[in-house]
């Protein structure tokens, strides 16, 4: 069950300031460059497409801020860009949250979602939204309260237990059990009509997000990211194990706490945001494990937006009528579930 | 399945007989399902002493009484009655068969199959009643159930109940999310849907229940039937089929008998999670492995259980409720951690 160790590789590039190194891997960094390609074009596609068409020369000339029509600007500035946007910084936060969870745990099937975290982080928004009557910042604050009581008691069942492997992933599922009923008590007893909206957030919706949302969402993004990234050398050595890594002069407990303080506070913005997304922490780190060769939180974060942005563009035009994202990432994310479990069972043998 | 009388049964669980004794165990369940189905007469929003329910039964006593208490107390408590039956030999069979201490079938996803099979039915069909929709429902669980049993025993899961769990729970989470996709672009499916599955015990009167009760009969009778079967193949295949047992079969039998058992529960009362998977763990504690004490034992005892926490749910909520479904997944949901990471389970990873 233990990632594979990249402590050491040999094409290895190092960035040097006077007080800080950045080390990388000229995969890593192509194989991000290519990544941010595919995102720039997808972006570009969902603002295009829809049901009222919005063609290459008039979108160039929209985004310079001279619309050809009216419906352009509406559709493009107001509708696409904005939604577009917080569907790739959601996902950038949930792929870079999966790839933290699973290296600090050691464990491939640990993403925050697996494990009860955003649950927690919908406990917390749905009470203060339904229960206090507060809005959809304040909801925040509650889905972050809600991540860090669950992150501490998988905290602290794992201290006190020693709780490892598939273990902690069933401890999480049983947290995300009864989480989950405490959501189905609060939305049994609401008025009816914003027990609907709950519904829909709970399954987790992109619809009608502007750019009132994205603003939290991307600033708690661009504090967290360059902490992480900081951290993310750490994070290798710790891959090798305590010991090792505190021999190595990793400052072991410190660094586990940064790591697990951001990851949780990104997976709580990202469920403020767009509700409890499922699979997109678990499925994101896998893929950028594959295609860049070593865990990289920027390639996961990468690959989260791009699977997010993809998935939200087949929920609105794909089907008869719009449904919400959450539901093809359960889907397709469970079946992707289902293949992991077999594969490592296969490798257990 | 003859040579369940066999004394060479005896010698898997040595003074197994002696040790525990199933009269008292038998004993008390009965005095807990008295005291649940009193207290689910009783207990509400308004008290009724127990004499009054009495005359109430018999039609006589207060108007009010006789409306409370005749109408609609009765109906949930037959409900839960019929469920908690299905739910708690259900999950002894599932434990039993997958050999798998903490199995559930409202976990392993055979509540979601039922579900699922209602929705896709519904979807080609068209409208059905009740009477179309139960076959539908059986049709899912059957699915389900085929598809659990067999992962169970693949190499994948042999060994490893925790992970038998958790491809349940992502198999769940996958036919979840398919049924929702149907349910959110199909109105028709839609209406039909949200009528059929309201998940609660309220929702069927008793007179659409009961028909449905041959179902499950004919599910228990199958189980008591499949019991001593059942003990042999604990032994391990090659030992049963030394003993006479033919285990395909067993387990096709027991699936037959799983989803009758689980597609009508589901059918009635929506699903109800953690009930088929607490009963099971307490009975042994109580009378040891032997299933010819156990099933009989979780016909009693399961009821009792749902009833309690309809009831329970009826005081915490006060004038209004805590579905039934809600209070077990609370209760269970920590006991499910308990076994995770107690003891006796402490090796399964």
């Amino acid at each position: 069950m233990s990632l594979r160790s990249d402590a050491l590789t040999a094409d290895d590039r190092v960035l040097r300031g006077t007080r800080w190194s950045l080390r990388f891997s000229h995969r890593t960094a192509g194989v991000c460059g290519i990544l941010a390609g595919a995102l720039l074009v997808l972006l570009v596609a969902a603002l295009m497409i829809g049901e009222y068409l919005v063609t290459p020369a008039a979108l160039v000339e929209t985004l310079l801020g001279r619309p050809p029509e009216r419906l352009d600007e509406f559709f493009v500035l107001g509708r696409r860009l904005p939604r577009s946007l917080v569907a790739i910084v959601v996902g950038a936060s949930l792929g870079v949250a999966g790839a933290v969870f699973q290296s600090l745990t050691r464990n491939p099937l640990a993403s925050p979602d697996v494990i009860g975290i955003s649950s927690g982080a919908s406990v917390g928004a749905v009470v203060v939204m339904l229960v206090l009557g507060g809005s959809l910042p304040q909801a925040a604050i509650g889905a972050v309260v809600g991540a860090v009581v669950i992150a501490g008691v998988i905290l602290l069942l794992t201290a006190r237990t020693g709780l490892h492997g598939v273990q902690l992933i069933l401890t999480g599922v049983a947290l995300s059990a009864i989480a989950m009923a405490v959501v189905d008590y609060v939305l049994t007893q609401v008025f009816v009509a914003s027990a609907t909206t709950a519904q829909t957030w709970l399954v987790g919706s992109l619809q009608g997000r502007g750019w009132s949302d994205l603003v939290p969402a991307l600033l708690a993004l661009l504090l967290i990211l360059p902490l992480l990234i900081a951290a993310a050398p750490d994070a290798r050595m710790m891959a090798l194990g305590d010991s090792v890594s505190t021999a190595l002069g990793v400052r072991t407990v410190r660094a586990r706490w940064i790591l697990l303080a951001a990851a949780t506070l990104l997976v709580a913005v990202a469920v403020a945001t767009a509700g409890p997304i499922s699979f997109v922490a678990l499925i994101a780190p896998h893929l950028a494990r594959r295609l860049a060769g070593a865990s990289s939180f920027l390639a996961s974060g990468l690959v989260g937006a791009l699977l997010l942005l993809s998935s939200d563009l087949i929920a609105q035009h794909l089907f008869p009528a719009p449904i919400p994202v959450g539901v093809i990432t359960i889907t397709v994310g469970g079946a992707f579930f289902l293949w992991l479990l077999w594969r490592e069972g296969a490798r257990r043998g | 399945m003859k040579s369940a009388s066999l004394p060479v049964e005896r010698r898997r669980a040595p003074g197994a007989a002696s040790r525990f004794a199933a009269w008292p165990g038998a004993v008390l369940v009965c005095v807990v399902l008295a005291i649940a189905l009193a207290g689910s007469l009783a207990v509400g929003a308004r008290f009724v002493p127990l004499d009054e329910v009495v005359l109430s039964l018999f039609g006589t006593g207060d108007r009010n009484v006789v409306n409370i208490v005749g109408e609609l107390r009765v109906t949930r408590t037959v409900n839960a009655v019929i469920c908690g039956v299905a739910l708690g030999a259900a999950g002894v069979l599932m434990q039993a068969l997958t050999r798998n201490p903490i199995a559930d079938p409202g976990m392993l996803g055979v509540s979601a199959g039922a579900s699922f099979g209602v929705v896709a039915g519904l979807s080609v069909l068209g409208p059905l009643g009740v009477g179309g929709a139960i076959w539908l429902a059986l049709a899912g669980a059957a699915l389900a159930s085929a598809v659990i049993f067999w992962l169970s025993g693949t190499r994948f899961a042999a060994g490893s109940p925790v992970r038998l769990i958790l491809a349940g729970v992502a198999f769940s989470a996958v036919l979840a999310g398919a049924s929702q996709a149907i349910v959110l672009t199909n109105e028709t499916v839609l209406d039909a849907f949200r009528f059929w599955r309201v998940g609660s015990l309220t929702a069927r009167p008793v007179d659409e229940a009961l028909p449905l009760v041959a179902f499950i009969v004919v599910g228990v009778i199958l189980a008591l039937l499949l019991g001593p079967a059942l003990n042999l193949m604990a032994l391990g295949d090659d030992s049963a089929v030394a003993l006479g047992v033919k285990p395909g079969v067993v387990r096709a039998l027991v699936l037959v008998a799983v989803t009758l058992l689980c597609g009508t529960a589901t059918a009635i009362a929506g699903p109800i999670a953690f009930v088929g998977l607490v009963i099971p763990h307490l009975l042994r504690r109580l009378v040891g492995p032997d299933l010819r004490k156990v099933l009989p034992l979780s016909l009693l005892a399961a009821p009792a259980m749902l009833l309690l926490a309809d009831t329970l749910g009826r005081v915490i909520g006060g004038g209004g409720e805590v579905q039934a479904g809600i209070v077990t997944a609370l209760i269970g949901g920590p006991l499910l951690i308990a076994f995770v990471v107690g003891k006796r389970t402490a090796g399964l990873s």
